[in-house]
């Protein structure tokens, strides 16, 4: 009996020492953070973590569904620049048929990806840091940004300005806030808030950087492109000459176009580009890049259209933007060799805008105000630089606007520009010799009529958001 | 503090091992008087006891007090002596005493079959030994009532999913949590590179000795918040004293595919010529325009080849399992050596592990015994990436032109980029690409029990579950996705290293006790458990690689900064159980477990688990003693309440991810969601918008079951109701993609899961010479989603739809009304009233056809057995479901995809005015829509297949004598040789993963094996 006493005794010590060292597990056992994340509340606190931050929102619009490769491509493939060869991986054939619908993952993407970018930004924006010219200089980029994704919105998904500034544009979405299920604004309000955003961003902003960020001239110079679209052509011709003046950037001169073209880093040095998507090394979408998207080593479904082809002279420059012949698509088509870097580690940038263009919105602007003599200089400065052949336009009236888009779209091509240029001057796109042995089943025209001149409402965003459903664009 | 726990045991075992008692001795036998090795005898209502030696003696200690004496042996069952004055008893153990007495494996412990008041579901180890498939989960199927087994790729080695009881949630994962001796494992895919991959192949099935599955609240909810999709409980082999054991168990065979109709296979070089044809001159092209397609699609060459087969090849099946066991009273041990190939029919694509075993117990003096068991293993998995990607050999096969040149001239592959422009020859890849997976597995646990009074023992058991996943990917330079012209990124090379460390500390103190006369016993058990997982991961690419393929790790000219992440959970736990059983007739037993996890919002921290049975044994009672034909009636219920704590590490933080970089500078982010996964499903470790009350979804089931036996117990019939009602379901709340998020997770919705279940086992004939034993089971189940978040009353995911009031895999599609007779025009029917077709597709609804569940699933078992042979036939069936050709909308595209080769149902399109045919015309570049989901691309999913069919003779012990063996047996075994389906369109396997949706994953194999068992 003793005995058992004894194990009676040491049994209950042994259960005792057991829960009291179990009972003394810390509390910590169980708050197991993750590795490569930080809390929220924590993400912002100092100067490094904004440029952090902001750094994040750049980098979300190298995404596949804006400038990696959706919005370029759009501007090029539902007009008359490029088409989609029969030999395809069947990307995008309902953009070149031009039949999407509400469940286009193109157009969800780019609704999608611009928003959380959006996002990104006004978390710098609205983040508590104040003052210096640092912080200033990341805020006002992350405004520029900001504007930015609201002119691809407000272009892909609501009706132009020109057309109709009343219409149902995009909802503005300008702090944090997860449970918002909002309205769309119109058109014209949207347009205010680029405006805000771009002028905001150009006061705030005082550092020279590469062209990789924004710098007050890019922002200024997309304000110039923000009011060119409004079709408010003073505000136009000043700010764009604002740029061309004062910017200290300088226009692509001819010797430079093709070394220009095959530079895959951002530049210090001013020439030409105000802003482009960096891909480089490390941070790139690969195989789902326009560059990839054209590259007959590549996926090589998007061939340039022969009319488009055929509009350079033979001793135009850019024609060496082009390869005839593809092994696998024919010895005659057309190949886009604009963006050559797709076999480098370190990829081609996309460019968001350059000085050729502001010129082009200056000429456009000018010949708007009745300036045609000013209209024509800005345009030959670019024209010229591009055919030592071409001694410059001399049109007037309507066929010196014509030369403008006509030296647009060729200065532009694949850029993403050209359906935007029909768009925003309302005028339908005609489709003339894409290929010479394309079989049917795509549309040669889409009139300004058309409902599918605008993308529809994603179904996704119908689906979360009861208060946008009665507000789809109407054809959808 | 483990040291320090693990020594005053010791110690404290040491100096109290010694005991006055009396000793008594006796001998345990069989029915036919043989005697049992290692059948336990135990005091009852306590814990001493001790194990028969080899000629079954055995001698025991008992305390002045004790009064009856258990004998038993796992599979005979029990039987209780009371003790008179002598000191020693013969103990007869007849299996004829009933399945009632049978010791089965529970959560926490083993119990009488009679006092167990829970649904358990038991397999015998011998059922899963020398099965030709990868894993144990696949052998599960049509073995258990309720437990749905479906594989979604025959890749060997891949995941197997399980479903107990229905589908318990919507975004978390609905398998069962598995227990492997004690320890909950680390389950499921975790590769991230190659194939899918399964941890539980790590397991050589040949090593397990029993598995229990536990289905309802009364065996499961002292699992807490992972028991709510079941708990499969595994037990491996251990050693039995007596005469060392040694056994060689060795097959060997072939795989071909089981099941793969003709409407499925691609067309020959003139059929796709003919439609390419028809398709061209249908949208306005002309005979000029079709020369010149065909031309371009490679029409001028010899080339004609069947694809299908060319990536085909003879499978092989081969496996080799060693094992020994042994002991004497004191120390028993086990080991064995496993080998196990599978080459599989598609080539490519291998497994082959190797795996041991080692267990060791000791009984050192009276009260303390400890010991260990280790399982080793390491598996090398190789094939294509599966996912739906032209890699995949039989997607790559099924578009591929028959024109396409698949050699050189000397006979190697053709890789020729103007030839394969859009999908890579599958051969070339298979030369000149690697993808590979070696797992490695360890597995094992160390315990101590010490019995500190005869009827009160502590149990601490420290269990690891470690595994490291190496994953290598090379892709060529030559040709592919990854070469280019530029030397420096020409070729891609990619290492993925997974590791899973995850440990267990079990520490139980297990009370037993009886009074009056035992006529009342029971248990209470208690104990605290802590776990913790850490995985980390970590990835490293490089391109520029040396134009050679015979470099294994290349040096590459641009290596990528490599990357690591790394995801752990924590669960402490409190856990309580008790069991009263009145007169052997009446059990009542409680559970109670508190779970605290990493994984639960700060808001919500902790969790009670609690359940509740019963069990009244009526064939016990005096009034059934002369109803001879019921020789056993057993009523149980159970309620309780479990959860699913499957819901992602980190899902309910809000984070900023640093996992990026822009322009050579690192970037931040709020992690919307992790890549690749859509928005309706939030099994993402990566958290969203965050919530800080995200938790445990909520189980209650409700489970009332009968088990009768007449004739003897000749015709046994478990039937099983529940009702599990589940609530607090994780669902992705939708939100406005303005806010730059697509969703976040929240606790909002609930379903129900009825269902019956129902084994029959009959031995239909029982004589000298021929045994017939039938066992078949079924289970019905009706699941109804009853909440979604407020103000909602479906989710929608393409085929998919989530609705209140339905099904939760319901498929909502719209109704195909086949081909225009007069044009060929696709129609459909408006909307489900039928009433109304239409050629014009934005006028077309959708409605729910049906679900991808099946109504009822289950299995029939029959073994035929005459003198020294015996056929063993197992027979799996599903009915109800509706499963999904997801690649339809290409292969029967009618004309969509016009590059790529069609499959030949596409055969049956329109051609003629007045032509009746569910095929539309074929327009070269359909733009039609009629490629768009409709129901013309989903199947009846109903199906019998033929899963084992084994014929077995064994030498008569005459014979064995001679030769000095214990057991010589030789036997052929064919696996999935015969499948039945109820649907003459359909254009796949019918077994399909849980979803029904056909991937074109690798073909489920049919295996051919011979093999030979020996035991000295």
């Amino acid at each position: 009996m003793k005995a058992q006493n004894k194990s009676k005794l040491a049994g209950l010590i042994v259960l005792a020492s057991m829960f009291i060292a179990l009972s003394s597990c810390k509390k910590s056992f169980l708050d197991l953070r993750p590795y490569t994340s930080v809390s929220s509340d924590v993400a912002i606190t100092n100067e490094s973590d904004m440029q952090a931050a902001l750094n994040g929102a750049y980098g979300n619009m190298n995404s596949v569904n804006l400038y990696g490769r959706t919005t370029p491509l759009f501007g090029d493939l539902v007009s008359d620049n490029v088409y989609i060869s029969t030999i395809n991986s069947n990307r995008y054939l309902d953009f070149f048929q031009i039949n999407y619908t509400v469940t286009d993952a193109n157009g969800q993407g780019i609704w999608q990806s611009a928003y959380s970018t959006i996002l990104r930004a006004n978390n710098v924006i609205n983040s508590s840091l104040q003052g210096n010219e640092n912080v200033n200089q990341l805020r006002g980029e992350a405004l520029a940004i900001r504007g930015l994704m609201y002119f691809e919105l407000v272009k892909f998904f609501a009706k132009p300005y020109a057309v109709d500034p009343n219409a149902l544009g995009v909802p503005l979405i300008l702090a944090y806030d997860p449970t918002i299920k909002p309205q769309r604004n119109t058109v014209q309000e949207v347009y205010a808030q680029i405006e805000k955003d771009f002028t905001d961003a150009a006061n705030l902003m005082t550092q020279d950087k590469s062209s990789g960020f924004f710098t007050k001239w890019a922002a200024k110079a997309l304000l110039a492109r923000m009011y060119q679209f409004k079709g408010e052509w003073d505000k136009a011709l000043t700010t764009a000459e604002d740029v061309i003046n004062n910017s200290g950037y300088s226009l692509l001169g001819l010797n430079d176009v093709l070394s220009f073209w095959q530079n895959n880093t951002d530049r210090d040095d001013k020439l030409e580009v105000l802003f482009e998507i960096v891909f480089d090394a490390t941070n790139n979408i690969g195989n789902s890049s326009l560059p990839y998207f054209f590259d007959q080593s590549g996926y090589g479904d998007a061939l340039a259209a022969e009319s488009l082809y055929d509009l350079y002279s033979n001793t135009d420059v850019r024609k060496d933007l082009f390869i005839v012949g593809s092994a696998i698509r024919g010895a005659d088509v057309k190949v886009i060799n604009k963006f050559p870097n797709t076999g480098s580690a370190d990829k081609d940038e996309m460019k968001v805008i350059r000085m050729s263009e502001v010129y082009f919105i200056a000429a456009e602007a000018a010949y708007h105000q009745n300036d045609e003599t000013k209209a024509l200089t800005y345009l030959n400065d670019v024209a010229t630089e591009r055919d030592p052949g071409f001694a410059g336009y001399s049109s007037a009236g309507q066929a010196l606007l014509d030369d403008i888009l006509l030296e647009r779209r060729k200065e532009l091509a694949f850029e993403g520009h050209r359906y935007w240029d029909l768009v925003r001057n309302n005028l339908d796109v005609t489709r003339v010799d894409l290929a010479n042995d394309y079989p049917g089943n795509v549309p040669l025209v889409l009139e300004t009529t058309n409902f599918r001149r605008i993308l529809p409402i994603p179904q996704g965003e119908l689906d979360a958001n009861p208060n946008i459903r009665e507000q789809q664009n109407s054809g959808y | 503090m483990k040291k320090f726990i693990f020594l005053v045991t010791s110690v404290f075992s040491l100096l109290f091992a010694a005991g006055q008692n009396r000793t008594i001795t006796g001998k345990v036998t069989d029915d036919k008087g043989s005697p049992l090795a290692n059948a336990s005898v135990i005091v009852k209502g306590t814990n001493v006891g001790t194990s028969t030696s080899a000629d079954g003696s055995f001698s025991l200690s008992v305390p002045p007090n004790a009064s009856t004496i258990v004998a038993s042996y796992v599979g005979l069952g029990d039987q209780e002596i009371s003790l008179t004055g002598a000191t020693s008893y013969t103990i007869n153990l007849s299996s004829a005493a009933g399945t009632m007495n049978e010791v089965v494996v529970v959560a926490y412990g083993t119990q009488q079959r009679r006092k167990v008041t829970g649904a358990i579901s038991k397999v015998s180890g011998s059922e899963v030994e020398n099965v030709p498939m990868t894993s144990v989960d696949r052998m599960l199927q049509g073995k258990v009532a309720g437990l749905q087994s479906v594989s979604p790729t025959g890749q060997p080695g891949s995941i197997q999913q399980i479903r107990i009881r229905g589908i318990g949630s919507i975004s978390s994962s609905s398998a069962p949590l598995w227990v492997i001796d004690g320890v909950p494992v680390n389950s499921g895919d975790f590769s991230g590179a190659t194939n899918s991959s399964n941890l539980l192949a790590g397991l050589n099935p040949n090593d397990i000795e029993s598995i229990s599955v536990l289905k309802d609240a009364a065996s499961a909810s002292i699992y807490g918040s992972r028991a709510a999709n079941g708990v499969i409980l595994v037990t491996t082999k251990k050693g039995k004293a007596g005469k060392t054991k040694i056994r060689v168990d060795g097959e060997f065979g072939t795989n071909d595919i089981a099941f793969f109709p003709d409407l499925a296979k691609p067309l020959n070089k003139d059929e796709f010529k003919q439609l390419t044809t028809e398709g061209v001159l249908h949208v306005g092209g002309t005979q000029a325009d079709v020369d010149a397609i065909l031309d371009q699609f490679g029409y001028n060459t010899t080339a004609n080849y069947n694809w299908l087969d060319l990536v085909q090849r003879k499978g092989q099946q081969q496996q080799l399992n060693v094992s020994a066991s042994g002991g004497d009273a004191k120390t028993q041990f086990f080991l064995s050596g496993g080998y196990f190939k599978q080459i599989s029919e598609i080539i490519g694509s291998d497994f082959k592990r190797y795996s041991g075993n080692a267990s060791l117990r000791h009984q050192a003096g009276k009260r303390l015994s400890f010991g260990a068991n280790l399982n080793l293993s390491t598996f090398h998995q190789e094939g294509e990436s599966e996912s739906a990607n032209f890699r995949n050999p039989v997607i790559a096969a099924l578009a591929l032109l028959p024109t396409q040149e698949a050699y050189n001239a000397d006979g190697t592959p053709n890789y020729d980029p103007t030839v394969f422009s859009q999908i890579y020859n599958p051969i070339a890849i298979r030369q000149y690409d690697r993808l590979s997976n070696q797992t490695s597995k360890l597995l094992g646990s160390a315990f101590a029990e010490f019995n500190i009074l005869d009827n009160l023992k502590f149990t601490s058991r420290y269990g690891v579950d470690y595994s490291t996943i190496e994953e290598y990917n090379y892709f060529n330079p030559f040709f592919g996705d990854f070469s280019s012209n530029d030397p420096s990124t020409t070729g891609l090379f990619y290492t993925r290293y997974n590791r899973l460390f995850n440990w267990v500390w079990t520490n139980l103190a297990d009370y037993g006790f009886h009074a009056w006369q035992d006529r009342l016993s029971g248990h209470v058990t208690a104990g605290y458990e802590a776990q913790k997982s850490m995985q980390l991961t970590e990835d490293a690419t490089g391109t520029g690689l040396p134009l050679t393929t015979s470099i294994i790790y290349p040096s590459p000219v641009t290596p990528q900064t490599p990357t690591y992440d790394g995801s752990d959970y924590a669960f402490t736990s409190l856990l309580s159980k008790a069991d009263i059983s009145f007169l052997n007739r009446y059990t009542l037993s409680g559970s109670i477990r508190r779970d605290g996890s990493s994984r639960f919002g700060s808001d919500n921290r902790y969790g009670t688990f609690w359940s509740v049975g019963g069990a009244w044994n009526v064939d016990q009672e005096n009034f059934m003693q002369n109803i001879n034909l019921i020789s056993l009636l057993k009523l149980r219920a159970s309620y309780g309440v479990n959860g699913n704590a499957e819901i992602g590490n980190y899902a309910w933080r809000t984070i900023y991810s640093f996992k990026g970089t822009y322009n050579g500078l690192p970037a931040s982010f709020p992690q919307t969601i992790a890549p690749g996964v859509t928005t309706d499903v939030v099994y993402n470790d990566n958290g969203t918008v965050g919530n800080a009350d995200l938790t445990w979804e909520q189980n209650e089931p409700l489970d009332i079951g009968i088990e009768v036996g007449i004739l003897k117990n000749r015709i046994t019939v478990e039937a099983d109701y529940y009702n599990r009602k589940t609530d607090h379901l994780l669902l992705a709340e939708p939100l406005s993609l303005t806010s730059g998020f697509p969703s976040f997770s929240n606790n909002i919705g609930a379903m129900v899961n009825k269902g019956l279940e129902l084994t029959i086992d009959a031995t239909a004939i029982k004589t000298k010479d021929i045994t017939w034993t039938i066992s078949v089971n079924g289970a019905w189940n009706k699941n109804e989603v009853t909440h979604l978040r407020e103000g909602q009353t479906e989710i929608i995911n393409l085929p998919y739809i989530i609705r209140v009031g339905e099904d939760v895999q319901s498929i909502y599609t719209r109704l195909w009304a086949g081909a225009d007779p007069q044009t060929g025009d696709p129609q459909w029917y408006k909307d489900d009233t039928k009433k109304e077709k239409t050629n014009d597709f934005s006028q077309v609804t959708r409605s729910i056809i049906g679900s991808a569940s099946p109504k009822g699933f289950g299995g029939l078992n029959t073994t035929f057995t005459y003198k020294f042979l015996s056929l063993d036939a197992q027979f799996n069936y599903q009915y109800g479901n509706y499963i999904y050709d997801q690649w339809g909308f290409l292969y029967t595209g009618d004309g969509g995809f016009a590059s790529l080769n069609h499959n030949r149902k596409e055969l049956q399109r329109w051609q003629n005015p007045g032509d009746i045919t569910d095929v539309p015309r074929y327009d070269f570049f359909n733009a039609t829509n009629s490629n768009a989901v409709s129901t013309r691309y989903f199947y009846k999913g109903d199906y019998i297949r033929l899963r084992n069919l084994a014929l077995r003779f064994e030498m008569p012990s005459s014979v064995l004598k001679r030769l000095m063996l214990t057991r010589l047996s030789f036997y052929v075994r064919g696996t999935n040789l015969w499948t039945k389906t109820f649907d003459k369109n359909i254009t796949m396997d019918p077994e399909q993963g849980i979803n029904g949706t056909n991937d074109l994953q690798f073909f489920i194999p049919k295996s051919f094996t011979a093999g030979v068992n020996i035991e000295l």
